[in-house]
């Protein structure tokens, strides 16, 4: 009986730390995480720091992974702070670790902005208890994501 | 036969041919001569080109609670742009992170989607009225022609200009590694460009050729500059044309120039397609759609939709034409490695058949038709056309 009662406790206790794990990343990159303007930055960022490998459209080439699809698939149920963390640690190829955290979280405003992924009022922070609030989530499968192709909204529940 | 000309002349002399144009290794090898003769036509073939005034779609729509990305509308240039698009539909698909996606079609578009799809992670499932060997598909004409009849210039969004430069090159690239395997499932020949004038100046009317009927639809297009042409954006990818020398012209007409194109051949390489999808885990389900609203049905809730010129009725969309296009198949001769152009028809020999198309007006020809029908005169007079150049070559004892 005792061991039960130590189960269950423990797995009160596991439950208690998911649901913390939970309210520290309740924030999602559909709910519009950087704005617009840091967008814009990133674009100019990416332009000189990344688009010679992941191209212009973030299409990728036989070396480098694309930053749309496929990536998106990669990185869901994870953080932006996973995230963040990947491409200070790796990137960009010819000099990893060499960009400020600032000029990181500007190139990853991008990536999502150019994902379809709604922009908000306030700026992506480079911090990383912020990036780590912050779920990566998937397109929601049956509305509310917007066609990367034309820009359009596509109606449906979130 | 004369087509054996050039080769009885040692290469080194003919280098030395005072204002040759053509380098000494660019010299025509022998070539074999096409038999061509009506009766050895043993299958005519009629395909309607899935032609999109405004280009493939490849948007994203939401249906009860599945999600469908489309991946249909190519025109004449399907089997080029199949990877690069199959890729962008993909990547879409891939972004609502699915681990089944749903491809409906098994055309060459439905196809390449389901192993991009497969190389992405997800595990797929086709949805097909046909395998590909009965679909539209390989009733085209099966050649590099990535901007061939893609989208009424007046019509295509802005910027699709640089997503079909992205879809051509990524198909390119996929081609590259279907290069040099057994049965030349992809494969490279010379095509020889012949004409009676001069490049550049327009041929004398062909009193055997009805002129075009005056358009009886409303709208675009009426002739073929309507069209969207985009290859200068990929012109570092094809060789240039040469043109040929009197001294080293094998043929018996005076203005000819030679490229080297790209081609697909159907069985080989659908075979080798559709092995790698089931090597893949793929499964094909044999099923017919007569609404948008059936695909919520499937299990799978990412669904890549590839009905090629089904779409028409299928998604009742109204920018979707029928080009209604002819090929009469003579008799394979593996010997026979190269295609040619002359007074509005093309060949393309390929290892199942050498391909005899006829291409008076151009873009023009077929647009708005929808007469799956096989027109054998068509294809016969197309031949004679083809029989009576290899007549002027003298005969006799040179027989390649």
């Amino acid at each position: 009986m005792n061991r039960k009662i130590i189960l269950a406790a423990a797995l009160a206790a596991m439950s208690f730390s998911a649901i913390q794990a939970q309210a520290q990343t309740q924030r999602s990159i559909l709910d519009g995480v950087y704005t617009d303007a840091q967008a814009t930055r990133g674009a100019q960022q990416y332009a000189t720091r990344c688009l010679v490998c992941h191209g212009a459209a973030l299409e990728g080439n036989t070396l480098a992974p694309p930053l749309t699809g496929r990536f998106i698939a990669d990185w869901a149920g994870m953080t932006l702070g996973d995230l963040f963390d990947n491409i200070a640690l790796t990137m960009p190829l010819y000099r990893p670790g060499s960009l400020e955290r600032s000029v990181n979280a500007d190139i990853l405003a991008y990536i999502l902005k150019v994902n379809a992924y709604p922009s908000g009022s306030q700026e992506l922070s480079a911090e990383p208890e912020a990036l780590k609030a912050i779920r990566f989530d998937a397109w929601p499968i049956g509305g509310g994501a917007r066609d990367s192709l034309s820009g359009a909204r596509i109606p449906g529940p979130r | 036969m004369g087509l054996a000309g050039c080769a009885a002349t040692p290469r080194r002399e003919a280098s030395a041919v005072a204002g040759a144009r053509v380098a000494v290794e660019d010299i025509p090898p022998r070539l074999s001569p096409i038999r061509a003769h009506p009766d050895r036509l043993f299958d005519v073939t009629v395909c309607i080109r899935p032609f999109r005034t405004k280009g493939p779609n490849l948007d994203v729509e939401h249906i009860g609670g599945a999600t469908v990305i489309h991946n249909y509308g190519h025109g004449g240039s399907g089997w080029s742009l199949s990877w690069g698009s199959a890729n962008i539909a993909v990547q879409k698909a891939m972004s609502f992170n699915p681990k089944e996606i749903a491809v409906v079609g098994c055309g060459v578009i439905g196809l390449t989607s389901a192993i991009i799809a497969q190389r992405a992670g997800a595990k797929v499932t086709i949805y097909t009225r046909e395998l590909l060997d009965r679909t539209r598909s390989v009733r085209a004409n099966g050649s590099w022609t990535p901007d061939s009849r893609i989208a009424l210039a007046a019509e295509a969004p802005q910027n699709f200009g640089a997503l079909w430069e992205q879809m051509a090159r990524y198909s390119w690239k996929m081609y590259r590694s279907y290069l040099g395997l057994a049965g030349d499932p992809v494969a490279f020949s010379d095509h020889y460009s012949l004409s009676d004038t001069p490049r550049g100046v327009p041929r004398p009317v062909d009193p055997d050729v009805a002129p075009l009927p005056r358009p009886t639809w409303t709208g675009l297009p009426t002739q073929n500059s309507d069209f969207a042409r985009y290859e200068d954006r990929i012109s570092d990818l094809s060789s240039k044309p040469q043109i040929l020398t009197d001294d080293i012209n094998p043929f018996p007409v005076k203005h000819v120039s030679r490229a080297t194109r790209m081609f697909f051949n159907f069985g080989e390489y659908g075979h080798l397609l559709m092995s790698q999808f089931f090597a893949a885990g793929g499964k094909i389900e044999i099923r017919e759609f007569h609404y948008p609203s059936e695909m919520a049905q499937l299990t799978e809730k990412v669904v890549i939709n590839c009905p090629g010129y089904a779409a028409r009725h299928l998604w009742k969309d109204p920018a979707m034409v029928p080009v209604r296009g002819q090929v009469g198949w003579l008799i394979p001769q593996p010997e026979v490695k190269y295609g040619l152009s002359y007074r509005s028809v093309q060949t393309l020999s390929k290892t199942d058949g050498i391909m005899v198309i006829a291409l008076e007006h151009g873009d023009m020809k077929g647009y708005n038709d929808a007469n799956e029908s096989v027109r054998r005169a068509e294809s016969e007079q197309a031949v004679r056309v083809i029989e009576e150049l290899y007549s002027r070559f003298p005969g006799g004892s040179d027989k390649a």
